[in-house]
């Protein structure tokens, strides 16, 4: 059983302790990997901690990462922690603006970024490349005090409204939410996590950096997304487990398939018989020697792969399983470092996020609302102890999700009562947060933007934006005295095209339907959405 | 249209399965269709092993339309 620890620098010092010569994390570059161990991990975090002791950060100061997935990230990340200072993880595919405002709302003092952003920015803050981070010298040990209750990071949600909404995770939110996933995994140190989900994603900070690192469990870093280059990563390193999101485990499954149908109607026709055969083992041991030559190519060792972020398709699941390969689902919030309920290896339902974890208890409403309490519940938005009080009522988390538990315990999730948009790739889209964009496009008088689940394509199922938009007609009658509909509706289409290529691509505006008259109101004046949604067929 | 041109909607169809049809070369891969940076990547492998080229994940970020993307494989096929 791993010993108590209560803070992140606990964590990192005991990993060190205990693995100084395993592998901690690999990356392949130039066809090498670079592989660091625990040990030299450890010398790194210190020495980049005493750079930032020795620069002037000090506890309780932010300190925003900003780079791609790579050993430097986790090396930064505990440098920051271990020396009292809180981590802002920033999503590099934000534009200089969004990283901009995140910047100035954290008051960030440092940033610590590669060199591929820093050239790409240009920002001003004063910053660190993670390139040096090898060029620098162990000075002396940094020295800190750190208890559970400091703040170990600062994780944005959206932040593009400008409100945007951080959310602080302490020490003990984090450990907790790590020590209770480990235990209930069978996870050792000759695991081999493949990191593939972006870092800035407390899913895959949490439990595919902090958790392995804790286990001293290897983290390869994927060196591309493309489904054959995991495939080679899985295979060269021996990768045991992966966090992943919905539709990256749907292409995954996919270009399995697609391999077998370019390999000829034969290669096609047995790997059928294969499935076939397959059903009639549950096993999946059994499964697992039925098609040997697709674990082959994986490397032979996986375990299980977790996915998490949005709903999956349980046909996914389904057709994993029957290769023998398991995915196992989550639950959880950035507000709860995340996860809150879990499938596990053997405790595995096909459709249901899993039981609570064991150190988080989960209520429901009368309306069916989920609400959960334990030491993983962050200590609320910063700065922001208007929103921070209306989600957080006694401790008790209000998810906005709606959900039912089934009578052996097992977590189902129904719905949602925000109307926050999944997408596919699992970032939660704000219809607030694209209102505002559209309306301050002239020719829109009001606009309300829904989630639109996908009916063809790839993507079908997950969900997209769309936007109900109510044209201003005044204004087109002062540019053009009797302007038609369809010019109308082409002017304000080749807006938002222009809009769109301005906003990250899980913002963007997929789908426009045009409404002439206003939206329907309550007597408050608050959009009736549930009418507009009916109205649509949405 | 050209041979390229045809691989290359061909190719763009299976990923995104979407109809050949509804696939143009001044179509917008995001915003046309519906493809984002997974499935973008997703592209670029299938382009990798229809071509034997290989272009990084990050050249994504140059890529607006299908035709970006033709001039994209021109350049790693040179």
């Amino acid at each position: 059983m791993p010993q108590e620890i209560e803070t992140l620098r606990d964590l990192v010092h005991r990993s060190y302790t205990k693995f100084p010569s395993l592998l901690a994390f690999q990356i392949k570059k130039n066809g090498d990997y670079r592989k660091y161990s625990f040990g030299k991990a450890y010398e790194l975090i210190s020495a980049l901690s005493s750079y930032l002791l020795a620069n002037g950060i000090k506890k309780g100061d932010r300190v925003a990462i900003l780079s791609e997935n790579r050993p430097e990230w986790g090396i930064a990340y505990f440098s920051i922690v271990s020396i009292g200072a809180i981590a802002v993880p920033l999503d590099a595919l934000l534009t200089k603006e969004e990283i901009g405002m995140l910047l100035s709302d954290s008051g960030a003092k440092l940033v610590l970024i590669s060199d591929n952003l820093q050239k790409k920015h240009q920002f001003s803050l004063k910053s660190f490349s993670l390139e040096e981070i090898e060029t620098l010298e162990l000075k002396f040990r940094p020295e800190a005090k750190v208890v559970p209750e400091d703040l170990a990071s600062i994780v944005y949600t959206s932040g593009t409204t400008g409100n945007p909404k951080g959310i602080m995770l302490t020490h003990r939110n984090l450990i907790s939410n790590v020590t209770a996933v480990a235990k209930l995994f069978g996870i050792t140190p000759s695991d081999n996590f493949l990191s593939v989900l972006p870092l800035h994603h407390t899913f895959e900070s949490t439990a595919g950096f902090l958790c392995p690192f804790y286990i001293g469990a290897a983290i390869t870093y994927a060196e591309s997304l493309k489904s054959y280059s995991l495939v080679k990563n899985m295979k060269e390193t021996g990768v045991s487990i992966m966090c992943g999101v919905p539709l990256l485990y749907n292409l995954f499954l996919e270009g399995i398939y697609r391999e077998v149908g370019e390999k000829g109607f034969l290669a096609q026709g047995i790997f059928n018989s294969l499935k076939l055969a397959s059903r009639s083992f549950p096993s999946e041991f059994v499964r697992r020697k039925i098609f040997g030559m697709i674990h082959k190519k994986l490397g032979g060792k996986i375990k299980f792969f977790v996915s998490g972020g949005a709903a999956i398709d349980p046909e996914i699941i389904k057709g994993f399983s029957l290769l023998g390969i398991k995915i196992i689902q989550g639950y959880g919030l950035t507000e709860s470092s995340p996860i809150l309920a879990c499938c596990t290896e053997k405790d595995n339902r096909i459709g249901s996020v899993g039981k609570p974890l064991p150190n988080v208890e989960i209520r429901i409403t009368e309306v069916g609302e989920i609400l959960a309490f334990g030491p993983n519940i962050m200590k609320g938005y910063y700065q922001r102890p208007d929103l921070t009080q209306e989600v957080l009522k006694d401790g008790w988390l209000q998810t906005g999700d709606v959900g039912c538990f089934d009578q052996e315990g097992f977590l189902y999730i129904t719905g949602r009562i925000k109307d926050i948009i999944v997408s596919g790739s699992g970032v939660n889209v704000y219809p607030e947060e694209v209102e505002f964009f559209l309306k301050r496009i002239k020719g829109i008088k009001e606009t309300c933007v829904f989630g639109l689940k996908v009916k063809e394509g790839i993507k079908k199922g997950m969900e997209e934006v769309l936007a109900v938009i109510v044209p201003d007609y005044d204004y087109f009658m002062r540019k053009k005295k009797m302007p038609e509909q369809q010019e109308i509706e082409q002017a304000i289409r080749q807006e938002i095209k222009k809009l769109n290529l301005s906003l990250p691509e899980h913002k963007r505006i997929s789908e426009i339907r045009f409404r002439s008259i206003e939206l329907p109101k309550t007597t408050t004046k608050k959009i009736k959405r549930f009418e507009i949604k009916k109205e649509m067929g949405i | 249209m050209s041979d390229l041109e045809k691989e290359m909607t061909g190719l763009i169809s299976k990923v995104l399965k979407i109809p050949e049809e509804k696939i143009f070369m001044n179509s917008n891969l995001f915003d046309d269709l519906g493809a984002d940076s997974l499935l973008g990547v997703e592209i670029l492998a299938a382009l990798d092993k229809k071509f034997g080229i290989n272009i990084p994940d990050e050249r994504l970020g140059t890529v607006k339309t299908v035709s970006d993307l033709l001039k994209l494989v021109e350049e790693f096929k040179e």
